[in-house]
This record gives structure tokens, C-alpha cells and sequence, in this order.
């Protein structure tokens, strides 16, 4: 159901369940409304709309921006999340061309990359990729993850490795990293809800991890599977392989 | 409806040099959120946009059909008729069923954008996932993209 409908739908019919995937949806919306106005106001104050700004000035609105965008990125973690565990994640598959999807979203990490001084590599090996069957906004989603964790958990100056590999069956996009990798011991848990491996805790404090299950659920909702190595400050490859076949 | 109640344009925070990339071009936002209304108010301003705004849908109707704007920025989550009613009876209206409508909400679940969708919204664009830039330019493109068939 629409979360629209909540103010006018008879209470007594709802199931705990709906309630509360109702009360998270309805709370997510209140929350963006705050969060739209801040990253409003600050995007109006940083281009300069409202008179001109001094280094400092930007310097700390730029801060502020980034946070409330990071507040932003959480918030959509926890809406996905919640309709994952409320068994409501459903994708809607169309023909996706991979390397536009993959350069589209590259857009925005290559300004999270220069920020943290990464450079983002697209191998593409010049054959044509075939179209696969899947939920862009979800597959965006997907790359968006693997592709952010690549940067934030590399060391200043890696690079950051994106590539698609035809096969027969199926399309894999590999993101590889020369990162912190991921201790031995806990990468049976990393995609477990609120997981965080100890060392990503050291490099980046904020985060809930949502990620990586997200990316998981998602995957295997649009008929993939995901993969990974890792070796500890080494880096870590994921592999998301999807079937080429358009078949539900 | 009382036309006093309705606010257009927002001659108090026209830049002093602004991009003129929507000049003139009405835009209609329902938004029932005073300080988003500001914000994106200023910002519209600078867009040299002719500007108007509703509350709720009465007023959002009553402007619609008056005014006659280029676009509407809709948001759902309204006190009264919900975004979704509004879009139908836009919709509904021959006179004004042809205004290009474009969602702006802070409702992002998969079902609210496939709805928005059906009812024939252009974009179903989420609040907090975009700058106003990114909105100004949504904008811009819808408005290029309906600019042929205008007889504006």
C-alpha cells in the first residue's frame, strides 16, 4: 500500500506489521522534510545565492552539507531496510544497458574519489555488453554502495577498479579496491545487518551497516549473486554477477 | 476560494542578477511546508520564474485552472486532498490536463513512485536526494521538452 493512504484507512485492519512498515515510511517522511530544508538552504548558501561567502565560511557550510547529505544516505539505508525485512523489496526488471548505468553513477563517486583522493578506473573491455533484465533505481543503488565503501575504505592516492566481464550466462561487475580489506575472521559476517568489521569502525565512525546487506537483499532480488575477496590492508574485490537471460 | 490567500511570485528576494534560465515560465508548487515554500520560492525568484504557490489542493486547483501555469511541482503528503488526488483531478480537467506535472515529495517508496507514474506525472523526484539545481534543471528539461506543442 501507499503510504499516502495511512490517514484514511481504517486503523483496526492493519496488522502490526503494516503499522509499523507504515510508521517507518511516514517518520522517513518527516525526517526528509527536515533534511530537504537543510540541504536546500545550505546548497542556496554554498552556490553563493544569498551574497558571497569567505573560505571559512564555505569551508564549514560544505561540512555541514556533507553531514546532512550522509543523514540523507542513511535515511534511504533504513527505508530499504525496512522493506527488506518486511518482505516488500520488489524489483521491476526492464532491459538495463550496464555501462551507462555504471558511468552514470560514477558521476557522483568520482567527487566522493577526488575528495578523498581515489581515482575511479571504468575498465570496459570493448566488447558489447548484452542488456540485462533488472531494477535500475535498485541496481543504482547497488553500485552506489560498492563503489562508496571502494573509495571510503581506501587509502589516500588508490585507485579504485570498476569492470564488467561477459559471460556466456551472465554479466559480472567487479569493483576492486586497494583498501583496508577485510579481517579474515569477520568476513563470514559482512553481510549480516549492523555489521561493521572492526577496522572499518577505525576508518569511517558513522555508519549503521546497512550497506552491504542491502546490496545483498537487492542482488538476489534481481536474480544475481555477490561475491568477495579480501585480504587486510591488501583491498577487497566484490563481484555482482547477473544473468542475462530476461526470464522471472 | 479567496485569491488573496495566494501568494505569487516572490518580488522580496528577486536576486539582484539572476540566471535567467526560466524566465517568465509559470511555475505552480503545492507544497504545504512554510520553509520549503521559502526556499524554493527564493530560488525560483532568481530563475526569473513567474511564481505561484498553494497550500493544499483547493488552492492548488483554483491556481491551476486561473493560471494556467507551464508546470506544476506537486508534493503528496498534503493536508486535505493528497498529491495523488490533485494529479487526478488535473488529469480529469481538460483545461489544464495537459500541464506537465512534476512530483516533489519526500515519499519515495517504489508504489508512491509507480503511482505517480500512472497518473501521469513526468518525474516522481524525492525532496531530500536532490539539490534545487537538480530540480531547477528537471524543470528546465520538462519545460524544453513540452516548449513544440506550446503555443507560448
Amino acid at each position: 500500500m501507499s503510504a499516502v493512504d495511512l490517514p484514511d484507512t481504517e486503523v483496526s485492519s492493519f496488522t502490526v506489521d503494516q503499522m509499523k512498515a507504515n510508521f517507518v515510511s511516514v517518520a522517513a517522511h518527516q525526517l526528509r522534510t527536515s533534511l530537504a530544508a537543510t540541504k536546500w538552504t545550505l546548497n542556496m548558501l554554498l552556490n553563493g545565492d544569498l551574497g558571497s561567502l569567505n573560505d571559512e565560511q564555505r569551508a564549514f557550510l560544505s561540512k555541514a552539507y556533507e553531514s546532512n547529505a550522509r543523514m540523507i544516505a542513511l535515511l534511504a539505508d533504513i527505508l530499504l531496510s525496512d522493506q527488506i525485512d518486511a518482505g516488500k523489496l520488489k524489483s521491476s526488471g526492464i532491459a538495463v544497458n550496464l555501462p551507462d548505468l555504471i558511468d552514470s553513477v560514477l558521476v557522483e563517486i568520482r567527487l566522493l574519489g577526488n575528495m578523498h583522493h581515489i581515482s575511479i578506473d571504468f575498465v570496459q573491455s570493448g566488447a558489447a555488453i548484452p542488456p540485462v533484465h533488472i531494477d535500475p533505481q535498485q541496481m543504482r543503488a547497488v553500485l552506489q554502495n560498492l563503489l562508496e565503501n571502494a573509495v571510503k575504505y581506501s587509502n589516500p592516492h588508490d585507485m579504485v577498479q570498476v569492470s564488467i566481464e561477459h559471460r556466456p550466462d551472465y554479466v559480472a561487475i567487479v569493483v576492486k579496491d586497494q583498501g583496508i580489506g577485510i579481517p579474515s575472521e569477520q568476513q563470514k559476517d559482512i553481510f549480516n545487518r549492523f555489521f561493521r568489521a572492526s577496522n572499518a569502525i577505525q576508518v569511517e565512525a558513522e555508519g549503521f551497516g546497512l550497506g552491504l546487506c542491502i546490496v545483498k537483499n537487492i542482488v538476489e532480488q534481481n536474480r544475481g549473486t555477490i561475491s568477495f575477496t579480501s585480504t587486510e590492508n591488501e583491498g577487497s574485490t566484490f563481484r555482482v554477477e547477473l544473468p542475462t537471460s530476461s526470464v522471472v | 476560494m479567496p485569491a488573496e490567500n495566494i501568494k505569487t511570485g516572490s518580488p522580496e528576494i528577486t536576486a539582484a542578477a539572476p540566471v535567467l534560465r526560466l524566465t517568465n515560465q509559470k511555475v505552480l508548487w503545492v507544497e504545504d511546508d512554510p520553509f520549503l515554500s521559502t526556499i524554493l520560492a527564493a530560488k525560483l525568484a532568481h530563475e526569473g520564474c513567474v511564481y505561484f504557490h498553494a497550500k493544499n489542493g483547493e488552492e492548488a486547483l483554483y491556481i491551476a485552472e486561473h493560471d494556467v501555469p507551464d508546470i506544476i511541482l506537486l508534493d503528496l503528503l498534503l493536508p486535505g486532498m493528497t498529491g495523488f488526488d490533485i494529479l487526478k483531478a488535473i488529469r480529469a480537467n481538460a483545461r489544464i490536463a495537459q500541464i506537465p506535472v512534476i512530483v516533489l515529495s519526500n515519499l519515495g517508496q517504489k508504489e508512491d513512485v509507480e503511482k505517480s507514474k500512472e497518473l501521469g506525472a513526468v518525474k516522481h523526484l524525492v525532496k531530500a536526494e536532490h539539490d534545487l539545481d537538480d530540480i531547477i534543471s528537471e524543470v528546465a528539461k520538462v519545460l524544453k521538452d513540452k516548449a513544440p506543442t506550446t503555443t507560448a
